[in-house]
């Protein structure tokens, strides 16, 4: 699909109504709430939000790092399979996309958690969330798989491929460039989901934004910046994948 | 390599594709499979290529029966080449990554080595201004050319085509054919899915004509064509040959 450019001063003209139409809005609703801006309460605690938002991205990377091997293994049980193993793994990924991340968060760490001694809350955090990430990444390769037509597998059969060469040049490459907009969605929705991870006391930048917020009551002065903590995180994910989806592109 | 199938058939669910197929490849000369849509000839080919399993009776090689095995149907695989109807291009590939990939990987050559092969190949079919284009920037003509040559990378013994024209207009038809022509010239052994009967008539060599899922005649190209050897072929002929 091939749009038209426009011209790069009417490009930047629009952006700039655009911006100055969403920011009048919110300035006007911040104006009528009467709010008093204490920034000096909150600076104190600048380190310590730092510190939390260091975790967010460690807890963040680690969880990543699990997940997407997680969700290839989930996703290749799933397709090709033992039948035991891929009823378990279709019931597992089921469950897990059906409840709600609370729910997972506390049951996991306060029940099967205690049970197998994990008292370290970071670690447990890391791999509830892993668990909870890698059932929706196995669904994004799981339908980036399916994607890839029949006669691409025969051909690549035909030419006397290896199914582990098949997969490693043909479905791989192809999945990826498939799947590309929804892993990106995914990952940026994981940083988010992280922030559950509070409710177990994980000291991530929301747990540490919920306290300055208790200390200080200044309620937009602690959650503003934490917006814009998730948004330095997912607004450059977002915009190295668009430019990774060009390079990937091969028909238009 | 002597192939034969001796009794062979393949069953999709209840619905037998072929039944009961015995015959000799002929080595040095082309096997035209002829027939309406739907009666086997795509199946025939797949079994012979060892692309299917065989449901009953077998395809034997060298006087060998093929196992139901994929790792040795794969190593008998590679002794051939293919190109089918369409979709035998990989996307994400060039043209000229598309004739190295097996070559790299199922026939075990150096990068450098599979490259001047691709070039050599590419030069003979008039592609070589087209090597580091993508499948989608080609025309259907110049696909299946590119498809034809990486067939032909690795010196297969024997070529199977499936229908490789009928997603064609005439003129990259035309285009196709005169390359299938200047292979089947230097003397490799084709097996052809085809309804291009001009072609299958210049080609010569032996006709198999399959209709309702069997092996109805098997003869001569030449006599084929002189006098329709079934009422099955006669009214084969009558219908292709109307427009």
């Amino acid at each position: 699909m091939k749009t038209l450019r426009p011209h790069p001063l009417l490009t930047a003209l629009s952006l700039f109504l655009v911006l100055s139409l969403l920011g009048g809005f919110f300035a006007i609703a911040f104006q009528s709430l009467h709010w008093e801006w204490r920034w000096d309460a909150v600076w104190a605690y600048r380190e310590k939000f730092f510190y939390g938002w260091c975790t967010t991205l460690l807890l963040g990377s680690a969880t990543l790092l699990l997940s997407i091997p997680l969700g290839l293994v989930l996703a290749t049980e799933r397709i090709a399979g033992w039948l035991p193993i891929r009823q378990f793994c279709t019931l597992l990924v089921e469950l897990i996309r059906g409840t709600p991340l609370l729910v997972q968060i506390l049951v996991l760490f306060y029940i099967v958690g205690s049970a197998l001694g994990l008292q370290n809350r970071l670690l447990a955090g890391t791999l509830i969330l892993a668990l909870f990430e890698a059932a929706y990444f196995s669904e994004i390769f799981r339908g980036a798989w399916l994607s890839i037509p029949q006669s691409l597998i025969t051909s690549s059969r035909a030419i006397g491929l290896t199914p582990a060469c098949t997969f490693r040049h043909i479905i791989t490459p192809l999945g990826l460039r498939n799947s590309l907009p929804a892993l990106a969605g995914q990952t940026a929705s994981l940083l988010k989901d992280s922030s559950l991870l509070s409710v177990i006391a994980v000291t991530e930048v929301t747990h540490v934004a919920q306290e300055i917020n208790a200390f200080t009551y200044g309620t937009l002065e602690s959650y503003l910046p934490l917006a814009l903590a998730y948004l330095v995180l997912t607004a450059p994910l977002a915009f190295f994948t668009r430019r990774w989806e060009k390079s990937l592109a091969y028909a238009n | 390599m002597q192939i034969k199938s001796i009794q062979a058939g393949k069953r999709y669910g209840d619905l037998w594709a072929v039944r009961q197929i015995t015959l000799t490849l002929p080595l040095g000369s082309p096997l035209l499979l002829l027939g309406p849509s739907g009666g086997g000839k795509s199946t025939l080919l797949r079994l012979l290529a060892g692309l299917e399993i065989a449901d009953e009776g077998s395809i034997q090689v060298d006087g060998i029966p093929l196992p139901p095995h994929e790792a040795t149907l794969r190593e008998y695989r590679r002794r051939l080449g293919f190109v089918f109807q369409e979709g035998n291009l990989f996307p994400h590939l060039t043209a000229e990554e598309n004739i190295t990939l097996p070559l790299r990987y199922a026939h075990h050559q150096s990068a450098a080595e599979a490259r001047d092969r691709a070039q050599s190949l590419l030069t003979r079919f008039q592609l070589l201004p087209h090597a580091h284009k993508k499948p989608a920037e080609l025309s259907g003509g110049q696909r299946q050319r590119i498809a034809l040559a990486r067939a032909l990378g690795h010196e297969p013994e024997i070529l199977f085509l499936d229908e490789p024209t009928s997603a064609l207009d005439p003129e990259m038809t035309a285009e196709v054919l005169d390359a299938l022509s200047d292979v089947q010239r230097e003397g490799r052994t084709l097996v052809l899915a085809t309804h291009a009967t001009g072609f299958a008539r210049r080609t010569g060599g032996t006709v198999a004509f399959l209709r309702n899922h069997q092996l109805e005649w098997l003869g001569p190209t030449a006599e084929f064509f002189a006098q329709p050897p079934t009422l099955g072929a006669a009214d084969y002929l009558a219908r292709i040959l109307r427009d």
